[in-house]
């Protein structure tokens, strides 16, 4: 516990120190090794997400040079000319050069432009297209975390009854079914086959002609188009939350310190609230704070199936078109929200039990 | 400790953490409230003169979510197109811009910005819009007469100067015209002069299915190609190259519109957009429609739409099951011919010492039963070649005298003819069923096949297990689609299923350049050889023949006769040849709602519906001529 203490707090450094103590300081750092950790984990995922989809089969200038020569006949020569300006790209660059540029641009805030796109930054389309998959996919976790801890809570302390068996029968199933899965039997039954749902205007992110404002006719709007990738993702997500709350609740159930509450008589409300929740909910919180990371990737499959307006619906469209820059831009975003959130999780669970930070 | 240590740090408890996350979940939902306009369109102004709205956009008010039944003085016409929303989604009108919206020259692009005319493939005859008359003059020119009083949304005249802008600006992009043009004039404001470098009759087509935009858009950039042109500069040249990324960057924030409908920008969602009535076009008293509302998404994204009843036609290419569906659900579907389909492609490189002889090519023609084939791929909306000519056989009788159709081999579908040539040949069937050649070569092949198109992928596979049984040893290789034409070209495949004939000009020129350059001649350039089909051949019907000439004489001068004649060689030779092997010709199986929004569609025996349907759209021509109403 000793090394606790200066861990967590930025070192008091005298300023006669040479460099290298300071770095050995802040190496020894419980913040700082972990910031380091996540940034190198950036770099290295970024980089390897660049050789990745070079390796992909097809690219899209060959594909462009295909379409010209096949459907307009021109020479190859005046095709991959027009090519080069069009898409702003030359993949007969060396890659360790493409890869040095992009390294370089990515450093001061370049993500590129979109090679399908000429002239729109891949910022500008991520901008264009991430608010609403937060929206969507961070209103669904939230609410699948808020009612799977209800429901676990409640399955533990009715462990054994018939609403127990029932409710861990729905969260298994419900755990087990992809959510893309999910979405398309929500479309295919409940909107086309037994037409409970209008799945035509529920299509997008907002109605034809509803803009972006303060009003609550906007608020309304934007969660109509919402409510069934919100579904998907509250109800697929759900199940695991229950199961993972029930079991946690059971293990605090079991600890010395109810067992003495409840002979000093507390009531059950206070036990269940100030005991047994507070204890049960602790690991699942750094749960919860690794899947906000995963809150882009996962929209990947299920934004197209409702034609959302979120990033998974333009990440599956760059990669159908070998969109390089912009798959790039994506994954890198996916990668640094992902990287960010395990340090959140690693830096908010230290606090939360400082026998981890002690631990290293 | 504990307690000391958690104060000392900040104190980060559970209800602060819960209530940090309530935070983030409300910030979560702020942000999407606040940063998520993606139809905010680039602010590339068209032009500074039309600022403050042109009429297009001011009549286009934003509509709520559309209703799904017409109303009284709200006829609407529910299309299904995918297209990309901005800011990856534009409005720059010019064909072959990437990622326009609408781009021409797509069914629903030719009711905003109307062509000169479209074409009935059946009839043979055109139907003018913004052009009144036409014709080849002296032998090296081709005269447009332009329709006097048609005006654009902007409420300007619809001139020549419009028309010099836009091939200006397709001069720009290197549009396929330029190869055959060198010169553009306009005597004056309603007559326009193509004077020709290379005389062929497609430039009649080149010229009339050209979608015109307005000048007011596209002049300074008309003026800046004139400048580079007739400077002596091309393309390629560093000027050339600047222009040409400005001019694919340039992003107009709105259409000036000629034809009966324009896009409404602030409707545009990545749902659905709405194209309203345009009341300054020529033609737009006789649309019967007040508004279009156009459903974005491929096969996938657009089919639950259409079950559903929510759209009025759809061109998607949709499995045979799908097709069911719809007709169970009432939707009536109609099946226009394509004029092109699916074949097999020869590595003649590699397999030279096996296929090289076309009469080992003429079994394998017969070893393979074609309307099996077509049957499993596209159920109704697929036939077996029937006269292995590498055009359409809809367009043979156009341009083949019945007698020469005559002398054309079919080649049934006969397993046991075509053994007996292999017979013939000296080749044996081995224990295991496998033909070899008499040499000892294996018939074992592999078919390669885009592994995403799932009509292709299907044909190989019944291919694969036709010649399989036959006793050529087939298997299928799928890869992506973007690295199928590569592969080919690279000459990295022995079989490969790909496309034959051309759906977006009826002239046979362009089948034979997809059967005999496309990946072939021109496959050189890609660093491969592709088929490596020898052009130069010896024939029965011929005698000794250069196909690439004759392919390139089909299309030449204005006289069809003289076309005709050469067609018909081409047809004979490639039907001895077979230097691909068609296997199906594919028909629509496009999805037609009738009753709810719109009045029955003509039957199908209507020459209309023998439009290639995604060249000259059926929809938009019925509704250019009133045909199409509403209920």
């Amino acid at each position: 516990m000793g090394t606790a203490v200066i861990e967590g707090t930025t070192p008091r450094l005298s300023t006669h120190r040479r460099p290298w103590h300071v770095l050995a300081a802040l190496g020894g750092n419980y913040v700082f090794r972990r910031i380091g950790k996540a940034i190198f984990t950036i770099f290295f995922v970024s980089t390897l997400t660049f050789f990745l989809v070079r390796l992909l089969p097809g690219n899209p200038v060959e594909v462009f040079i295909q379409q010209q020569v096949g459907q307009y006949g021109f020479s190859y020569e005046d095709a991959a000319n027009q090519a080069r300006s069009l898409y702003a790209i030359d993949t007969t660059k060396p890659l360790p050069l493409q890869y040095v540029d992009y390294l370089s641009h990515v450093a001061r805030g370049d993500l590129g432009q979109s090679v399908l796109s000429p002239g729109v930054p891949v910022t500008r389309i991520i901008r264009a297209y991430l608010p609403w998959t937060i929206f969507s996919v961070g209103t669904g976790l939230l609410l699948a975390f808020t009612f799977g801890i209800g429901f676990g809570m409640l399955m533990a302390y009715r462990r054994g009854s018939v609403l127990d068996n029932a409710l861990s029968a729905v969260g298994s199933i419900l755990h087990s079914i992809p959510n893309y899965l999910f979405a398309i039997m929500l479309v295919v039954f409940l909107g086309v086959r037994l037409k409970w749902l209008p799945v035509t205007k529920m299509r997008g992110a907002l109605s034809s002609g509803q803009h972006v404002d303060w009003s609550l006719a906007f608020f309304r709007d934007a969660f109509f188009h919402a409510s069934l990738p919100i579904a998907t993702y509250m109800l697929t997500g759900i199940g695991a939350w229950m199961l993972l709350m029930k079991s946690s609740t059971l293990a605090a159930l079991d600890e010395d310190y109810v067992t003495v509450a409840r002979a000093r008589g507390l009531s059950n409300r206070r036990i269940a609230v100030a005991y047994v929740g507070r204890t049960a909910i602790l690991p699942l919180f750094a749960q919860l704070t690794i899947a906000v990371g995963f809150v882009v990737g996962g929209s990947f499959l299920v934004e197209p199936i409702f034609v959302y307006q979120g990033i998974g619906y333009i990440l599956y469209r760059s990669i159908q078109q070998r969109d390089y820059p912009l798959m790039q831009g994506i994954f890198l975003m996916i990668t640094i929200s992902v990287v960010v959130a395990n340090l959140l999780a690693d830096l908010l669970y230290s606090r939360l039990d400082p026998r981890i930070r002690s631990a290293g | 400790m504990f307690n000391d240590e958690t104060k000392r740090i900040g104190a980060v408890t559970r209800r602060r953490f819960l209530a940090v996350m309530a935070g983030a979940a409300a910030g979560a939902a702020l942000a999407a409230c606040g940063g998520g306009n993606a139809t905010d369109t680039p602010k590339a102004a068209a032009n500074p003169t039309t600022a403050g709205g042109a009429p297009t956009t001011a009549a286009g008010q934003p509509t709520k979510a559309p209703a799904t039944t017409s109303k009284a003085g709200n006829k609407e016409f529910h299309s299904a197109w995918p297209y990309e929303v901005p800011p990856t989604g534009n409005l720059n009108m010019i064909q072959s811009i990437a990622h326009t919206i609408m781009q021409p020259p797509n069914i629903y692009a030719d009711l905003i910005i109307e062509p000169f005319a479209m074409y009935y493939w059946k009839e043979n005859k055109w139907l003018p819009l913004m052009a009144t008359d036409w014709k080849f003059v002296n032998g090296d020119t081709f005269t447009v007469n332009l329709r006097k009083g048609a005006k654009w949304s902007d409420g300007k005249d619809f001139t020549s100067k419009d028309v010099l802008s836009t091939f200006w600006c397709m001069r720009i992009l290197s549009q396929s015209v330029w190869k055959y043009v060198d010169k553009i004039d306009a005597p004056d404001a309603y007559t326009v002069n193509f004077h020709m470098k290379q005389p062929s009759t497609v430039v009649q087509r080149y010229v009339l299915r050209t979608n015109t935009a307005s000048d007011v858009t596209y002049g300074p950039w008309a003026k800046r190609a004139q400048d580079l042109f007739n400077g002596g500069k091309t393309i390629s040249d560093p000027e050339g190259k600047q222009l040409l990324q400005e001019f694919t960057n340039f992003k107009p924030d709105s259409i000036i519109a000629s034809g009966p409908f324009n896009i409404d920008v602030k409707s545009i969602t990545n749902a659905q957009f709405t194209m309203p009535k345009n009341p300054t076009a020529w033609n737009a008293d006789q649309v019967q429609f007040d508004k279009i509302v156009n459903f974005n998404g491929e096969t996938p994204d657009i089919t639950p739409v259409v079950l559903s009843k929510d759209v009025d036609y759809a061109t998607h290419g949709f499995p045979p099951t799908t097709d069911q569906a719809m007709q169970q659900a009432g939707i009536r579907v109609i099946r226009p011919p394509v004029y092109s389909g699916g074949s097999l492609f020869i590595n003649f490189d590699k397999l030279g010492n096996i296929l090289g002889d076309k009469r080992v090519r003429q079994a394998m023609a017969m070893a393979i039963d074609r309307d099996q084939n077509a049957k499993v791929t596209y159920a109704n909306s697929g036939k077996g070649v029937k006269y292995m000519t590498g055009m359409s056989d809809i367009l043979v009788p156009k341009w083949i005298s019945d007698a020469d159709v005559k002398t054309l081999n079919p080649y049934p579908y006969d397993p046991t003819k075509a053994a007996s040539i292999l017979t013939d040949l000296g080749w044996k069937k081995g224990g295991d069923g496998v033909w070899a050649t008499k040499d000892g070569q294996r018939a074992e092949f592999e078919l390669l096949t885009p592994a995403e198109f799932v009509d292709q992928s299907t044909s190989a596979q019944n291919s694969a297990e036709q010649l399989t049984k036959f006793g050529f040893k087939t298997v299928v290789r799928a890869v992506t689609y973007t690295q199928h034409p590569v592969d080919i070209d690279k000459g990295n495949f022995q079989l490969a299923q790909a496309g034959w004939g051309a759906s977006t000009n009826p002239h046979p020129f362009f089948s034979y350049d997809t059967a005999l350059f496309l990946h072939n001649t021109r496959a050189v350039n890609n660093g491969g050889k592709g088929q490596a089909f020898p052009l130069k051949q010896k024939t029965d019907v011929a005698g000794d023949v250069d196909l690439e000439k004759l392919t390139l004489d089909s299309a030449d001068g204005l006289d069809e006769g003289a076309q005709k004649a050469n067609v018909t060689k081409i047809a004979r030779v490639f039907n001895e040849l077979l230097p691909i092997i068609p296997i199906y010709e594919r028909y629509g199986n496009n999805a037609v709602l009738e009753g709810v929004r719109v009045q029955p569609w003509p039957p199908d025996d209507d020459p209309i519906l023998q439009n290639a349907p995604y060249a000259d759209g059926i929809v938009t021509m019925l509704m250019l001529t009133g045909r199409l109403k509403p209920v």
